[in-house]
């Protein structure tokens, strides 16, 4: 048997060591250019492979030897020697970046373009980035070549002059992503294979005009408005994302255009400052994103199938009215630093039947609301610190997340099964308000599961006093999590105070927001035991602790206690405590460090 | 012909509820018996029966190259990908199918993943070869020039020239790495 085994494995290395190019150039294909390059040094076999290998990638910031005026020219250098020895054979992609260049690199940057053109590569990819801002010149035939390429789908550009782009017809590529390009003042598409158009920094244009009956997105994005732009997208029937930024296109263009794409899905509109009076009209539109346009002063959305709308205001102190009641399948809705009324959010969230996600962010203007909804899952309500009163009815709410002063404010969520996520700010900012805060978790008593959040953990920490005074407000919770930014500053003091917060917790997990979760996980003794009639088997203890509170503490009750990815040092703390406060303790475990200790017990 | 041939299959596979199988036969000489959609999965499968007239239900198709033990793991994957195609007509459970994927190449040895490699490409399964290549690169990513030989089964084949040459020629690539 194990012959046969060691028979066929040998049997397998001989077909491997024959592996065919094309397999080794798929693993290889996988793997960041310069490990794909130390593969050549494998055997004779992996070079032979290598020097057929489809990709092409040079770029001067894989090594350092490169980054200097005589370190581009060893680059090019090398470049050119990897052409010279290569077979003709196809290319899938060519990429090549590089910044600044000058004099004879130019002239190999140009002959290796030309060789990945005449090896008929899908996907060309070239970047040279100039700091003097004048774009890289293809010479006439060269950029003839390039465009006019049968077998290119894809082209990237960086950095080039293409103000001749105008008048090319490019029969053949599907995508092209132009980033930092000087395209003159105006731009006229029209090819029936494009499918993406990609306009990144490429300033200085007042007129796009683009025919393409494929093309299925179209972005324009700059990092700010360089002067008026129109922008026409006739016969683009097939067209489904447009993301505009920066583009200083004015209201009247943008819904001329809307309105003409049928196939529309996704709308992206951000920083374009003539933007006024926005007027969107597609019924094909699911998802609408408006953001930092300065001069924005209404907006009406007419998109019966939108499934979800963002809004981000650019200037809170600026008056926008958004209207998006006839968007009646809306799901998600998300408002930033808008200045909406209570009101507004009343009568929007009221008619919008299918909402199912609504987060309000840094909405200044809300003081009190109250809404009645029954198909909402998701609510969020951040930095909103004029927030006084919140009411939501909403029978199907399961998540609840809440940033803000809480301390004021009064919540009343009325939902069963919530997951609430609260984070407080600036708690005790005028006084130490012990008694608000604990009314205001109680608020969350009911709630599945529990997360609180505190700039400073020490708010949490109830003095002893006041425990004594103060029912405990989180009785009910089973599931409560602590999120802490700085270090605990005493452990021990810390799960104190979390247990008379919540002296039923079964599990009860804390650390760093994105850090690793200690966790415990309690068991109790039937609390039904200790009612009133049953005194009689009150211990001592139970008397002498805590006899002056309504509440017994949860000393009385704590059975097990099981700890996970704590320090050992901290564990024996934890074990010390248990063991001397908990009356009733059986057993004080940590399974994982019990797992590991017996298996290295074993192994040995 | 082509079309009569998978008319006639469908139409039996709806007419009567026992699904159509496809019998293939491994080196080692294991007949496998693979639900039609299946097998179609397999290139090979599905060119063997859409080209030859004179092919019925029972022939029983030779394949050579592949021996019982990749023929196990090939048909898992094709079998689970078949399962959410059913249920997904649209999208993939994309989760899903990554948990899958990734539980799956778990199991296997580097012996098991080149032998499934070749495999696959022999039946031409695309979608499982793509799959499988880019495991092996995970698993080559970050090793040491020789621990890619083991992986790949290959010896040192260059004289100390050769290989001094060629370390000069990239340069570059060998920048930062420890000798072996």
């Amino acid at each position: 048997m194990k012959r046969k085994r060691t028979e066929r494995s040998a049997e397998v290395m001989d077909i491997i060591s024959g592996l065919p190019d094309h397999l080794i150039h798929s693993i290889v294909s996988s793997l960041p250019t310069k490990e794909a390059t130390r593969t050549s040094a494998l055997s004779k076999r992996f070079r032979s492979a290598w020097s057929s290998f489809p990709l092409l990638d040079f770029d001067t910031t894989y090594s350092n030897n490169w980054d200097t005026i005589p370190g581009k020219d060893r680059f090019f250098e090398y470049m050119h020697d990897c052409i010279q020895r290569r077979p003709d054979s196809g290319l899938v992609k060519f990429r090549l970046n590089v910044h600044a260049i000058l004099g004879g690199q130019i002239d190999r940057a140009n002959e290796a373009i030309a060789y990945a053109i005449a090896n008929r590569v899908r996907e060309l990819d070239v970047s040279c980035l100039n700091s003097l801002g004048c774009g890289y010149v293809l010479p006439p035939a060269l950029f003839r070549a390039v465009f006019s390429a049968n077998s290119l789908r894809v082209l990237r550009l960086n950095g080039f002059d293409l103000e001749s782009l105008d008048h090319v017809n490019f029969p053949s590529i599907e995508e092209l992503i132009l980033g930092f390009c000087d395209m003159g003042n105006m731009l006229k598409v029209s090819s029936n294979s494009l499918k993406i158009l990609d306009l990144m920094c490429c300033v200085g244009l007042s007129r796009i005009d683009i025919s393409s009956s494929n093309l299925t997105s179209f972005s324009y994005q700059l990092k700010q408005s360089s002067g008026a732009c129109e922008i026409h997208l006739i016969g683009c029937k097939s067209l489904k994302n447009l993301i505009l930024k920066g583009v200083s296109i004015t209201s009247e263009c943008l819904k001329a255009n809307v309105s003409k794409l049928i196939q529309l899905e996704n709308l992206k509109l951000y920083c374009c400052d003539k933007l006024e009076a926005v007027c969107i009209s597609s019924p094909s539109l699911k998802s609408l994103e408006i953001s930092g346009c300065p001069n924005l002063k209404s907006i009406v959305v007419l998109a019966v199938n939108l499934e979800s709308f963002l809004f981000e205001a650019h200037n809170m102190r600026r008056e926008c009215d958004v209207d998006i009641l006839e968007c009646k399948l809306l799901k998600v809705l998300h408002i930033f630093n808008a200045n909406i009324t209570d009101k507004w959010v009343e009568r929007t969230v009221s008619r919008l039947r299918f909402l199912e996600h609504l987060k309000l962010f840094a909405c200044g203007l809300l003081k009190s609301i109250m809404v009645y909804h029954r198909s909402l899952k998701r609510l969020e309500l951040i930095k909103c610190y004029k927030l006084r009163e919140v009411q939501f009815h909403a029978k199907n709410l399961t998540v609840f997340k809440y940033i803000g002063e809480v301390i004021r404010s009064k919540l009343l969520i009325d939902a069963s099964g919530l997951e609430a996520d609260l984070t407080m700010h600036d708690v005790f900012r005028g006084g130490v308000l012990y008694k608000e805060l604990r009314d205001f978790l109680s608020l969350f008593d009911h709630c599945k599961s529990l997360s609180i959040a505190c700039r400073s953990i020490k708010y949490l920490f109830f003095p002893k006093d006041m425990r004594e005074c103060l029912l405990p407000p989180l009785y009910d919770i089973k599931n409560l999590n602590i999120v802490s930014w700085s270090a605990l500053p005493n452990l021990i003091e810390f799960v104190d105070s979390v247990l008379w917060l919540s002296p039923l917790v079964e599990n009860l997990t804390f650390g760093a927001p994105f850090g690793p979760k200690k966790t415990l996980k309690l068991e109790y003794v039937n609390t039904d035991a200790f009612g009133s009639e049953e005194e009689a088997i009150l211990g001592e203890e139970d008397i002498l602790c805590c006899h002056k509170r309504i509440i017994k503490c949860w000393r009385h009750f704590v059975k097990k206690v099981s700890m996970k990815n704590f320090k050992a040092s901290e564990e024996r703390r934890l074990r010390k405590y248990f063991t001397q406060q908990a009356i009733r303790l059986e057993s004080i475990t940590s399974p994982a460090r019990e797992d590991a200790e017996s298996s290295v017990v074993q192994s040995s | 012909m082509s079309s009569s041939i998978a008319s006639s299959s469908s139409s039996s596979s709806s007419s009567s509820k026992k699904e159509k199988k496809i019998s293939l036969k491994t080196s080692d000489g294991e007949v496998f018996e693979v639900e039609e959609p299946v097998a179609m999965q397999l290139e090979i499968v599905r060119s063997f029966f859409a080209d030859n007239e004179d092919v019925t239900e029972q022939t029983v198709m030779p394949l050579p190259n592949v021996s019982t033990a990749a023929m196990h793991g090939i048909l898992e994957y094709c079998r689970a990908h078949e399962e959410f195609r059913r249920r997904m007509p649209e999208a993939a459970p994309e989760e899903e199918v990554r948990a899958f994927e990734a539980g799956y190449v778990d199991r296997k040895s580097n012996e098991e993943l080149k032998e499934m490699i070749l495999a696959a490409n022999y039946l031409n399964i695309s979608k499982l070869l793509d799959f499988l290549t880019g495991v092996a690169a995970k698993r080559i990513e970050n090793k040491s020039v020789e621990y890619v030989r083991a992986f790949f089964g290959v010896e040192n084949d260059f004289t100390p020239e050769e290989e001094a040459n060629l370390r000069r020629e990239y340069e570059w690539a060998f920048e930062g790495v420890d000798e072996d």
